[in-house]
């Protein structure tokens, strides 16, 4: 298929030697090779880069919201500096303290971890496991990563303009986003959000169409389905929830769009706002909520199912175990992307909504704690009788467990309709979500770049930075969002500036404090990881070819980085990725492109 | 204070120690001339009783805030409704169910990663899978969660999917930004009809009475005749547009209440003169052991009634009417006693995001006694009263209700 359609960069197995040849002539500038380039190395590495800087911004703006909850309108001198006129003597406007946790949440969920997850693992590992020399379409690609860049620029401008950033929340609902007379942010900076979300959508199904086309079409000889990596299943999945839910995102801003510019009555009825009858009539404001979590809610496993492949991949690696239950972890994989598309209404129970629709939804959301719940055995039966090596991106892997299990458990909770009546938009949530999607996911990137930075830049990180990295963030992760739970059970609403109105919780202020003191302590060490991480980019001790010991395609290609990933030809795939301690073998791990021995060959077990 | 010391004396012993630690880990490498990235089985063991270590974090943090948050009755006390006991106990239910699988499951995870760890010459266990096994945690789970399922719908039916039966008391609350306003139905026990286009500043909630339809009609057509003769008027550029997208907003609005008016002729808007106001800043009064109706609506966008105390919480909605019925059970002197805080109030207050001061969107409520709740209703003012003329089930005198609407009474509303 490929060859026919004579797609630069792409070759079936077969003509795989010929094409090589040519690359050797392929001289590149710095421009294509670092801007503009069309390697699925680069433009991973773009991403991960992108998504990491996007990372600390996003992270700075919950430093200054956290700040004020835990003391409230006490002046801070640091806000006066960073926050100019949106400071008040370094008291944090109410108003841009609404945009601080709206750009929080967009920048984290679309540009970090969507992007930082999908874009940068998913563009690295797809060819790479499956043993293609580039994605279906490299310039797609490309351009992919362009449309993203511009929309991170977007969006960071939009934090400057002079009405503020958008500040109806990440889930902008309407019309509160759609009346600049209702909050200053859903003027101009509603706008530029807006834009700024429609190229990221356009971005990341640039993305999502190449990984699942590559995917489908270009797998190395050998590659069956059933002998890809779990990584590289769930990049798959992840991005054909994409494909079919980011689409009615783009449909709902369009809307949105339509709403706010032209007078029109989507989402807007019956509204009276300074002094005037607005003459649209007959819109839901309802009916964006449904557009809205359409997407909304598989993009919750767009980013966790790719942090659950990592997982996978580096738990069963470093415990020197095949993973426990390959085809289960597949069919948990499907059942949760196809369940994720019809647990939208989980977001909506109390939104007036029919109390029969509302059935629906709850038995279809706890029906995703069963594929959850084998995940999660899954991976700890791996672990039994391993011979578990903890390195830094193994800690992580199991910390995305860990956050995986505490973050799920209290989805059951939230999932039932009748006991979301009471903690719907309380803290609960927010301690739920961070945990099971935002620290989760957060984990898989990092875990990510601690494993496969040998592939990324052919070096390698300080192991001893990685284990401080770790405890420390994992511990702070536990002491920001568990002790959410509790603020939530007490009935304190999120997004609130502060919660001095109400004596009923006064009693609950130093849990603020607490919470405060270790995202500072967290923060901190997410400076140790940026020190390893560039440090070891230029200083890193260069990498072996294969330093985990691992199984798959991507360790058998050079450690400097060429066109086309294989010198020679393509390796061919003989068995599964998971031949770790095979009984018998010489080594405890034997790669996917060995052929199978005459005593297996005999025994007929394998995938 | 302490906390703070305590605190940046725990990071400066971190910091001080990873510094050792990695200056020490530096000199041995080079010492040993061993490449910095390799694990060494040392390294590996510290890990691994770090992660004996996570185990016990698992249990420290769930006990010690459950005993010093749940049992120290730091959360919401129990529900002070019908519905809200049955959600009770499902909480219940659900979070020792929740709370079994996270002390079990959670310290096998890092128990595994200590046990298992790397041991020179040690094999892992070649295990792929076992379907037997994995039947068990397939349809465990299933069957727990099938039975969480059906006993939680069973209560959100008892709660939302019934109607609310018998001698119920009909109350509206309206949100706006950023204050509550709470109408109860009256002597009719029906709340009259309202629309946003009636809106002025004497009419918050847009009522329909014949007298307000008369008063909003002269206002609009005032400002719309306003807005006409800066129009004819030679307007600069900048403000023609302005001026022309509040004239058609203007003839939308006479539009509607001129259809209204037509209405009025066919059927008289009758409903709303027995209505009692609460302004905000008041206190919505409920007795104990009644049903409630609560319909909410909105003024400008989406707003949330969040009744905690009674697990009540419902969007309201511009464009729409929510309901939300209960029956309270305890009254406000009865709680104040339970928990012994005098300064205890029940409250309503906003929990979807709706603008620069959504964090102080509340209102107090009162639960009492039927004598006591009756007592207080008395007293207040309805919404005919405030016209200071009697119900005009008659056609109104134009002129007379038109002074009286702009009186004292109505500029609370």
């Amino acid at each position: 298929m490929a060859e026919s359609l004579n797609i630069p960069g792409v070759e079936s197995h077969a003509h795989a030697h010929e094409h090589h040849d040519a690359h050797h002539d392929h001289h590149e500038t710095f421009l294509t090779k670092y801007i503009f380039s069309q390697d699925h190395k680069m433009i991973a590495k773009q991403f991960l880069v992108t998504s990491i800087f996007m990372a600390f911004v996003a992270f700075i703006m919950s430093l200054f919201f956290r700040l004020q909850l835990a003391w409230p309108n006490q002046p801070f001198e640091i806000m006066d500096i960073f926050l100019g006129k949106w400071s008040d003597n370094g008291i944090l406007d109410p108003n841009f303290y609404l945009s601080l946790v709206t750009m929080h949440g967009t920048i984290m969920v679309f540009f970090v971890l969507t992007a930082g997850l999908t874009g940068t693992y998913a563009n690295l590992l797809i060819p790479y496991q499956l043993g293609v020399r580039d994605m279906v379409s490299p310039f797609m690609n490309m351009l992919s990563f362009w449309f993203f860049a511009v929309s991170t620029i977007i969006m960071l401008v939009s934090i400057f303009v002079e009405s503020g950033p958008a500040s109806s929340g990440w889930t902008i609902y309407p019309p509160l986003s759609a009346l600049p007379q209702a909050i200053p942010g859903s003027g101009l900076g509603m706008t530029l959000w807006l834009v700024s979300m429609a190229l990221f959508i356009i971005s990341s199904l640039l993305g999502a169409l190449n990984y699942v086309a590559t995917v489908i079409n270009c797998r190395t000889k050998g590659m069956k389905m059933t002998r890809m990596p779990l990584t590289v299943w769930t990049f798959m999945t992840a991005a054909i929830l994409g494909i079919l839910s980011f689409p009615v995102l783009l449909a709902a801003a369009l809307l949105l769009i339509f709403d706010r510019s032209f007078g029109t009555a989507f989402f807007l009825s019956d509204i009276f706002i300074s002094g005037q009858a607005l003459e649209q009539t007959g819109g839901s404001p309802v009916l964006f909520q449904h557009l809205f979590w359409f997407l909304g809610h598989p993009e919750v496993y767009i980013v966790l199912l790719p942090a659950l492949g990592i997982a996978s991949e580096i738990i069963a690696t470093m415990s020197r175990k095949p993973i426990f239950g390959y085809r289960a972890m597949i069919a948990s994989v499907l059942a949760i992307a196809f369940l994720s598309f019809i647990v939208w209404g989980h977001h909506m129970f109390v939104t007036g909504m029919d109390p029969f629709l509302g059935s629906v939804f709850t038995f279809t959301t706890l029906l995703i704690a069963i594929p959850s719940a084998i995940k999660a055995f899954n991976y700890i039966t791996t672990l039994w009788k391993g011979n578990v090596i903890l390195s830094p991106g193994m800690l992580f892997a199991i910390g995305i467990v860990s956050m995986f299990i505490s973050g799920g458990l209290t989805g059951i909770i939230l999932g039932d309709s009748a006991l979301d009546i009471n903690v719907h938009h309380t803290y609960f949530v927010v301690a739920h979500f961070h945990l099971v999607m935002g620290v989760a996911a957060l984990f898989g990137i990092i875990a990510g770049v601690y494993h496969w930075f040998p592939k990324l830049y052919g070096r390698m990180m300080n192991n001893k930075l990685g284990y401080v990295h770790f405890w420390i963030t994992i511990i702070s992760a536990y002491g920001v969002f568990w002790p959410m739970h509790y603020l939530g059970l007490a009935g304190v609403p999120r997004r609130y500036y502060s919660n001095t109105a109400f004596p009923m919780f006064d009693s609950l202020q130093d849990i603020n404090v607490l919470i405060t003191i270790f995202v500072i302590i967290g923060g901190t060490a997410q400076l140790i990881f940026l020190y390893n991480f560039i440090y070891s980019i230029f200083k890193g001790p260069k990498a072996p070819q294969n330093p985990w010991r691992a199984t798959t395609l991507e360790w058998t290609t050079p450690v400097e980085h060429i066109h086309g990933n294989w010198p020679g030809e393509i390796p061919e795939v003989h068995r599964w990725p998971y031949d770790y301690s095979v009984p018998g073998a010489d080594e405890d791990f034997i790669p996917q492109n060995v052929p199978l021995s005459e005593k297996e060959k005999a025994e007929n077990t394998h995938h | 204070m302490i906390v703070t010391i305590l605190f940046s004396l725990v990071i400066l012993l971190t910091l001080i120690s990873v510094g050792k630690l990695l200056s020490i880990g530096e000199l041995i490498n080079r010492v040993r001339n061993r490449e910095s990235y390799k694990i060494t089985e040392s390294e590996n063991n510290w890990n691994a009783l770090l992660a004996l270590f996570m185990l016990f974090f698992g249990y420290l943090i769930y006990f010690y805030f459950h005993f010093e948050y749940v049992e120290g009755g730091k959360l919401l006390p129990g529900a002070a409704s019908v519905h809200g006991e049955a959600i009770d106990k499902l909480q219940t239910v659900s979070f020792v169910i929740i709370s079994i699988a996270y002390l079990l499951v959670q310290p096998i995870l890092w128990f595994f990663a200590f046990k298992y760890r790397y041991k020179e010459g040690n094999k892992a266990y070649h295990y792929a899978h076992n379907n037997k096994l994995e039947m068990v945690w397939t349809v465990i789970p299933a069957i727990v969660f099938c039975g969480l399922i059906f006993y939680g719908l069973k209560i959100w039916n008892d709660t939302l999917g019934k109607e609310i039966e018998g001698d119920k008391l009909t109350v509206e609350l309206y949100a706006k930004q950023f204050d509550w306003t709470a109408r109860y139905a009256g002597k009719d026990k029906e709340l009259g009809d309202a629309n946003y286009t009636m809106i002025n500043d004497l009419n918050s909630l847009g009522i329909i009475t014949s007298e307000t339809l008369e008063v909003q009609f002269e206002n609009i057509n005032t400002k719309r005749n306003e807005v006409l003769a800066k129009l004819n008027n030679f307007p600069i550029k900048s403000e023609l547009a302005e001026l022309k997208k509040e004239l058609t907003q203007y003839n939308h609005q006479l539009q509607m209440i001129n259809g209204l008016i037509k209405k009025n002729e066919e059927a008289k808007f009758i409903k709303a003169y027995d209505d009692i106001v609460i302004a905000p800043g008041g206190e919505i009064h409920f007795p104990v052991g009644k049903p409630i109706e609560l319909k909410m609506r909105s003024q400008d966008v989406i707003h949330s009634a969040y009744m905690p105390h009674f697990r009540v919480h419902m969007y309201c909605v511009p464009g729409m009417t929510t309901t939300f019925g209960f029956i309270p059970t305890i009254t406000s002197a009865e709680m104040k006693e339970k928990l012994n805080n005098p300064a205890f109030d029940y409250v309503l207050y906003c929990n979807n995001i709706c603008g620069a001061a959504h964090f102080n969107m509340q209102m107090k409520i009162v639960i009492e006694t039927e004598e006591e709740y009756e007592r207080w209703l008395k007293k207040q003012p309805t919404f005919a009263d405030s016209f200071n003329t009697k119900p005009a089930e008659e056609a109104p005198a134009a002129t007379d209700s038109t002074s009286t609407t702009t009186s004292e009474p109505v500029a609370k509303l």
